[in-house]
């Protein structure tokens, strides 16, 4: 796991050093951005101003040198200050960003689950049946969704100028400070229906179809004859013999789930302005503020790790015929 | 799976017998499948209207039969300051670098065929002189022996074509030595632009659209309906497929140009062209054409669209003569309906609704189309390319390499896919080679685990193992014989990833970091405008993209039913 994590952040930091664009010229040409910014406009000689911007933030070194120091500080956690606001420090507000994001994915995960994994086992249970066309049907449409179209489609629908029943903008109302809690947490619920629905049916689709698979392949099976052949009833069969046997490897489908949850943030939280990490690395892209990139890819790249092993480790606890040394 | 594909060992069989090879069957299975065929077929129609889309959206005519008085004069304005102005410069001998001379006479001789065109033999006479006047001019100028006469002959024609060559007022007869009758020519203004690429898709698809008219044929007449020898003209066919377009490519000689703007609208609208006949394309909108009227109007068949002959909507929120913001007068903007656009209120003028510039939506989707449908199937072979490449080579040397290249695989799969693109395009810059290149460079680890394990499958197999004994290369081994048996679960992950192609570059486009304009994609028609009172622009690009991706996927789900037995019914 850590020399992956060395790999990718490697590799990224590479890709961004490399890429045209030059920070200390942006900054430096910036006009009115932060302390800093004008500092440096002041001075009257802007190639002055570069250098010692290259400086300060070891732009100068070889690239190999500014990776040591930016992953000495990275184990640090620290991710530097954003290049634009340079009082704010990028782990802060990661940090606070993840406060947004992290809870959505994880009730989008849970939700998705819930959702499909009934829907793929009764329509493998009931094969052939109108129940099982239907649900698969709609599951195949949903699979093909484009994401940012179906979020833009929901705020056409229940949006002001359709229905007008749900938010579309934020997490909360703009005196949200003065609500009660109840109030509150009603107000973020009602705000979070859309982007939750968005970030979930991409994955539901997926689990469920997968859900079916795996069902359809396990009742094929010679110990699910033998399980009929004993007379058992069909509860028991499904339920007890081949569901637990198809589970396996979807639990194990969470750590595929989390980047695709972890790109569509970034698309979620655009369109309806939720500030959550997705949102912050967008931010930071637009105005090619290299340590906002860094820090959200690292943060993001890490929590598919976590994610990964976290999946590794529900194998081995679902399925006891695997054991890790 | 392992079967041979071009049927080697039963070539010996007598032909009678009609066996059945890997691709007989798997042609078979996926003609049994009615969702496939539909899909298949609704695809390769939606892939004509992008390749065909010069034909079918533009504002230039397809056929013109014109007289087009303006142009004309123009040329014939160009041709004599262009002739005075050599005869003049040649004449003071300040310069006389023959490149130059001979470049700006190809120029006025362009001009000189252009007004040509347009006049009757008998009226040809001037021209014909002025050319030849040029001529002598420029090879007394070789030979060293420029005389005053040159220029004086050049200067009289020049003066002589001013005074009697006026186009004559049409429908009235040309007074004889001050105005000539123009003639109306013809021309083929969409296709004389087009340049060689687009002939050989065009070309392409000619041959695939009609294939269910000439395979029946050459299978039935000229193969006799032997298996065996359809089987074995397979090949052939796939190469007649790719190689008679590049013939026609090769054979075009028309001019590459960017269909951006044209005047032939406007001209025939305000009778600067004369048309005898025009035959426009069915949306007769070009995808740069704008018209400040009709700034985000919505669907014409709609009765919000419907516009007063002031200018003025009718219904609507955007009703009325006063600004509902600004409560300021609106000034009257009628709306200008020109030559072979549907009128006014109609409820076919802008089917789809226009955007911010008042562009055709319908025109810039069906253009949208070739860069959406383009970049999905072209980062898909490179994905494949880098895939097959890099599974391959770890599946089938294994050791060090293959853990070499498998911490390779990991590290890529372990960014989250769309994020790592969207920074890629941000910082390599947003074209369409840049966005095609790196969802390719990004995607490619589904295609090289597949790939992998199938050879480590495969590597241990007895015809692997008898091709090894036989001292055949490695490279021979691994493409030759390996390759083929591993690539079923390979052609059905690329019908899925050409989807996800288009999925994430309609996304990129979407926030912005896609393709930029001129020449929209899908997802780029988004940018125009975010906000719900303009629900046209965000409906019909999605659907597109939607119906696309939908195609593509149930297309991949028959593939994988046909090619990959093990999986059938696992959807």
């Amino acid at each position: 796991m850590i020399p992956t994590m060395i790999g990718i952040t490697l590799l990224l930091f590479v890709v961004m050093r490399l890429a045209p664009g030059d920070p200390a010229t942006l900054a430096v040409g910036t006009v009115g951005m932060g302390a800093e910014g004008a500092a440096m406009q002041a001075e009257s000689n802007m190639e002055d101003a570069i250098t010692k911007f290259r400086k300060k933030y070891k732009l100068d070194e070889p690239l190999l040198v500014q990776y040591g120091y930016w992953i000495g500080s990275v184990a640090r956690l620290d991710f530097g200050n954003e290049f634009f606001r340079p009082n704010v420090k990028v782990r802060d507000e990661l940090w606070r960003r993840m406060q947004v994001t992290v809870p959505l994915s994880l009730v989008s995960v849970i939700l998705s689950y819930l959702i499909a994994l009934p829907i793929g086992i009764l329509t493998a249970v009931k094969r052939g049946s109108v129940a099982d066309k239907t649900a698969t049907l709609s599951v195949f449409l949903l699979y093909s969704l484009p994401n940012f179209w179906a979020g833009l489609m929901l705020i056409l629908i229940f949006g002001k100028t359709g229905l007008g029943w749900l938010p579309v903008l934020g997490l909360h109302d703009k005196d949200a400070a003065s609500f009660t809690t109840f109030r509150y947490v009603m107000d973020v619920v009602h705000h979070a229906i859309l982007p939750v629905a968005v970030l979930t049916y991409g994955g539901l689709a997926y689990l469920s179809r997968q859900m079916r698979g795996g069902m359809l392949e396990v009742i094929r099976q010679d110990y699910i004859r033998t399980a009929r052949a004993k007379g058992l009833s069909e509860r028991v069969v499904v339920y007890k013999h081949a569901l637990r046997n198809s589970l396996i490897p979807v639990v194990t489908l969470f750590a595929g789930i989390l980047p695709i949850l972890i790109g569509g943030s970034v698309i979620v939280e655009t369109i309806f302005t939720i500030p959550g990490m997705g949102l912050y690395a967008f931010e930071g892209l637009v105005q090619r503020d290299y340590n906002v990139v860094m820090g959200t890819v690292t943060a993001s790249a890490f929590m598919t790790l976590v994610g990964f092993l976290i999946s590794d480790v529900t194998y081995a606890l679902v399925d006891p015929r695997i054991a890790y040394d | 799976m392992t079967e041979n594909r071009e049927g080697a060992p039963s070539a010996a069989v007598p032909a009678k017998i009609q066996s059945r090879d890997y691709w007989d069957i798997v042609l078979a299975q996926l003609n049994k499948r009615r969702t496939f065929r539909i899909s298949l077929v609704a695809l390769v129609l939606m892939y004509a209207a992008a390749i065909y889309a010069p034909l079918i959206a533009n504002d230039r005519p397809l056929y013109l039969k014109a007289v087009d008085t303006a142009s004309y004069r123009k040329a014939v304005r160009e041709m004599r300051l262009g002739a005075n102005g050599l005869v003049e410069r040649i004449g003071t001998g300040a310069d006389l670098n023959l490149a130059a001379i001979e470049a700006e006479r190809s120029a006025i001789l362009t001009r000189i065929d252009s007004v040509r065109q347009q006049l009757h033999p008998e009226d040809r006479a001037l021209p014909d002189e002025l050319a030849a006047a040029l001529d002598q001019t420029i090879q007394d100028v070789r030979r060293g022996n420029l005389t005053a006469e040159d220029a004086e002959r050049v200067h009289s024609l020049v003066e002589r074509i001013r005074v009697e060559m006026e186009p004559a007022v049409p429908g009235e007869a040309a007074v004889p030595g001050r105005t000539v009758t123009l003639v109306p020519f013809t021309s083929w203004p969409v296709l004389e632009n087009l340049g060689r690429l687009e002939v050989y898709f065009m070309a392409l698809w000619a041959i695939v659209l009609l294939w269910p008219i000439w395979n029946p044929v050459v299978n039935r007449w000229a193969l006799k309906g032997d298996r065996l020898l359809i089987r074995r003209a397979r090949r052939p066919k796939m190469l007649t497929l790719v190689a008679l377009p590049i013939l026609a490519a090769l054979v075009w000689q028309g001019k590459s140009s960017d269909f951006f703007l044209s005047t032939y609208k406007t001209g025939i609208t305000d009778g600067g062209i004369l048309a005898e006949r025009a035959i426009f394309p069915w949306v007769p909108f070009g995808i740069a054409e704008s018209s400040d009227s009709e700034y985000f109007r919505p669907p014409t068949w709609h009765p919000e669209s419907e516009i007063s002959d002031e200018g003025y909507y009718v219904n609507g929120p955007r009703a009325g003569r006063f600004d509902v913001t600004t409560r300021l007068p609106k000034p009257a903007k009628p709306v200008r309906v020109q030559f072979a656009e549907v009128g006014n209120n109609g409820a076919l003028r802008h089917p789809l609704g226009t955007d911010s510039l008042g562009r055709d939506l319908l025109a810039r989707i069906i253009w949208g189309g070739r860069v959406s449908l383009a970049v999905g199937l072209v980062s898909t072979a490179l994905l494949v390319t880098i895939g097959v490449i890099v599974g391959s080579l770890a599946g089938y040397y294994g050791g060090w390499v293959d853990i070499l290249l498998s911490r390779l695989i990991e590290i890529v799969q372990t960014f989250p896919v769309f994020f790592l693109i969207l920074i890629l395009v941000a910082f390599v810059g947003p074209s369409i080679i840049n966005i095609m290149l790196v969802i390719g460079l990004v995607r490619w680890t589904g295609v090289a685990r597949l790939v992998r394990g199938e050879f480590i499958r495969l590597r241990e197999q007895d015809f692997v193992v008898a091709s090894e004994a036989l001292g055949v290369r490695n490279a021979r081994t691994i493409f030759r014989h390996v390759l083929p048996n591993a690539m079923s679960p390979v052609l059905v992950a690329a019908t899925f990833s050409v989807a996800a192609g288009i999925l994430i570059e309609s996304g990129l486009s979407f926030l912005g970091f896609g393709i930029q304009l001129p020449i929209p994609s899908w997802g780029s028609l988004f940018i125009e405008s975010r906000s719900s009172e303009h629900w046209w622009i965000q409906i019909f690009p999605g659907l597109l993209i939607f119906l696309t991706v939908l195609l593509y996927n149930l297309i991949g789900e028959g593939v994988r039913d046909a090619l990959d037995p093990r999986l059938k019914g696992a959807d």
